[in-house]
């Protein structure tokens, strides 16, 4: 039964975030299971590793914690492959860590029936990701069937395109800001290539934000934490309508802000006090890090957001997120430029801001705040969305697409579409 | 991952032979007293949602709002009716995870098994479950003249999820 039936049951979406990797079959609903983009590499000649039994190079999924060794080597060994979006094309450790996770994924769902002969595979890479990205990653497919079919055909997309679709929504500008970048991406029916623009800020930016101010309160020793900094950063982090503003609003009410976090199951309880009113720098720092408050913390040592160049692509670090948006939509034509402003989708999880009915006005959501910073620079008709639920709305696009292209439809390299066949 | 989240319902609509999509289906809601938005149509504090349409349009992939367990235990049946207005069958699934994937395994006798096939109040169901993600899946092609055997397993599924939470 290889047909269009079997495909619409055998769907599979893959996103590999920056910092979370996001996959499951069209029969799992709407929510997908979600691992870190990570890996561990088991050092071969530690003896440990030997008496225990361990009989694997790399260690991926929700298991990985159990193996981690307290070893100064750590960080060399524990490798995030997507930091930015983009794996260089002989990182040969990376690329291990994406073909193990991809596996991981598959095998978690394929069914051992003998009715099964491989999934259709949707995987969504950056819009910045270099053509080698793609061909590595077809390669991977292929080679995972050797012990096994699990990919019967493949297809890649890119995030901000996934999210279009998701959104059926084919003219628009995608603004997908994950763990480690932020990519800007004019739509009209395809991606607008040359209007893409990638900013080198995402959540880790404001996860380092968090940690300063975290030691400014006292709290040194957990700002070391990575994982909870980044739960404080969502227990705590709001998002400004206007700096200044928000900033007097809570030094004169501070019990307006104050907020006590408690850390699940350990005895961790985190104040700010008096420093409330830093809860407002965190969210503001994702739109625009040029506030001169910014500079107290740059000056003692909190590193600035760089522009860097990663293959062929520019990261802007300090560029802010109106301005960007903007100078994307100015390289796509004078008349589809009204109709890109009119629809701006803001996914990923750098986007999911709290608001409070006690902080009406003062504390806003992204896509109003984004908004505002529009109407600031001249833009008018604007009109901003934060998709529902943004943390999974790639895979989700990626399920939509899989589901709506044709079985037979081969892939085309010039148009990248369609479906590279392992059969 | 809260509960909420961990249970979740999909209806997967087949339209008689002519094309139909999300317009027909929300044209069809409409008629029924639904308020359609965009992608989603609204009723008694339910709603449902265009998740995936088929090329052909002729398949639709419909996914509901799980944020209020009392009114989807009600609103079902009157759902599947108006559905069944403009197509042929209607495929159910509820994905279940963690704690409700394990009541309603309990519930429905099911084992480690990974796959297998029950009757239940006349319908054929199929129930999946994959132990190394803590999903199961329950599934039946439901046609026009046995809503109410599926209200009947519906109301089953759902009074375990709303214990469970």
């Amino acid at each position: 039964m290889l047909s269009e039936e079997y495909k619409k049951m055998n769907v599979f979406g893959i996103d590999y975030g920056t910092s979370d990797f996001k996959y499951g079959p069209i029969s799992i609903g709407e929510v997908p299971e979600v691992v870190e983009n990570r890996g561990y590499l088991i050092d071969g000649n530690s003896l440990m590793a030997k008496i225990m039994g361990v009989g694997r190079e790399i260690v991926v999924g929700k298991d990985l914690p159990l193996y981690l060794e307290a070893r100064e080597d750590l960080a060399e060994r524990l490798i995030y492959p997507m930091r930015n979006g983009i794996i260089e094309k002989n990182d040969r450790k990376a690329w291990l860590i994406i073909r193990e996770l991809t596996k991981y994924a598959l095998e978690s769902f394929a069914p051992s029936d003998e009715e099964f002969k491989g999934f259709y595979v949707v995987a969504s890479l950056a819009v910045i990701a270099p053509r080698y990205m793609y061909e590595e990653l077809f390669k991977i497919f292929g080679e995972l069937n050797i012990e096994r079919m699990l990919v019967r055909a493949a297809t890649i997309i890119p995030q901000p395109l996934a999210v279009a679709i998701a959104h059926k929504t084919p003219t628009c500008v995608v603004v997908e800001s994950g763990h480690g970048n932020t990519q800007v991406c004019p739509i009209s029916m395809y991606p607008i290539r040359n209007a893409v623009i990638a900013l080198n800020r995402g959540g880790s930016s404001a996860n380092i934000l968090t940690a300063e101010i975290l030691k400014d309160c006292g709290y040194g020793d957990l700002a070391k934490e990575e994982g909870l900094v980044r739960k404080v950063k969502e227990q705590i982090g709001l998002l400004p309508r206007k700096l200044d503003e928000a900033i007097e609003y809570a030094k004169k009410n501070i019990d307006k802000v104050r907020v006590e976090v408690k850390i699940p199951g350990t005895r961790i309880k985190i104040d700010l006090g008096e420093q409330s009113w830093t809860r407002f720098l965190i969210g503001e720092y994702v739109f625009n890090p040029n506030h001169e408050i910014f500079n107290s913390y740059f000056k003692r040592g909190m590193p600035r957001p760089s522009d860097v160049k990663i293959g062929d692509t520019y990261f802007y670090g300090m560029t802010d997120l109106a301005e960007s948006i903007i100078e994307s939509v100015e390289k796509c034509s004078v008349e589809l430029q009204p109709h890109l402003y009119s629809k701006i989708i803001l996914s990923g999880g750098n986007f999911n801001w709290r608001t409070s009915p006690t902080l009406e006005g003062i504390a806003v959501t992204s896509d109003r705040k984004l908004e505002l910073m529009m109407k600031e620079k001249g833009v008018e008709n604007v009109k901003v969305t934060v998709t529902r639920d943004p943390t999974y709305s790639v895979w989700r696009g990626c399920i939509v697409y899989g589901y709506a292209v044709p079985y037979d439809f081969k892939w085309r390299w010039e148009k990248m579409e369609g479906w590279v066949n392992y059969a | 991952m809260s509960n909420v989240r961990s249970c979740s319902l999909t209806l997967v609509c087949r339209f008689y032979g002519e094309e139909g999509g999300w317009r027909k289906i929300a044209s069809t809601l409409n008629e029924c007293g639904w308020i359609t938005e965009g992608m989603y149509s609204r009723k008694d504090d339910v709603e449902v949602k265009c998740f995936a349409e088929s090329n052909d349009r002729k398949e639709i992939i419909l996914t509901l709002d799980m944020g209020r367990m009392d009114k989807i235990l009600k609103i079902f049946r009157e759902l599947v009716e108006a559905l069944f207005r403009c197509c042929w069958y209607v495929d159910v699934y509820y994905h279940l995870r963690g704690s409700f994937a394990e009541k309603i395994s309990e519930k429905f006798s099911v084992t480690d098994m990974e796959k297998v096939r029950k009757k239940i109040h006349g319908l054929e169901v199929l129930i999946e479950k994959k132990t190394n993600v803590n999903l199961l899946n329950i599934s039946y092609r439901l046609s026009r003249d046995r809503v109410k055997s599926a209200s009947k397993l519906h109301s089953e599924i759902i009074k375990e999820v709303i214990d469970v939470e």
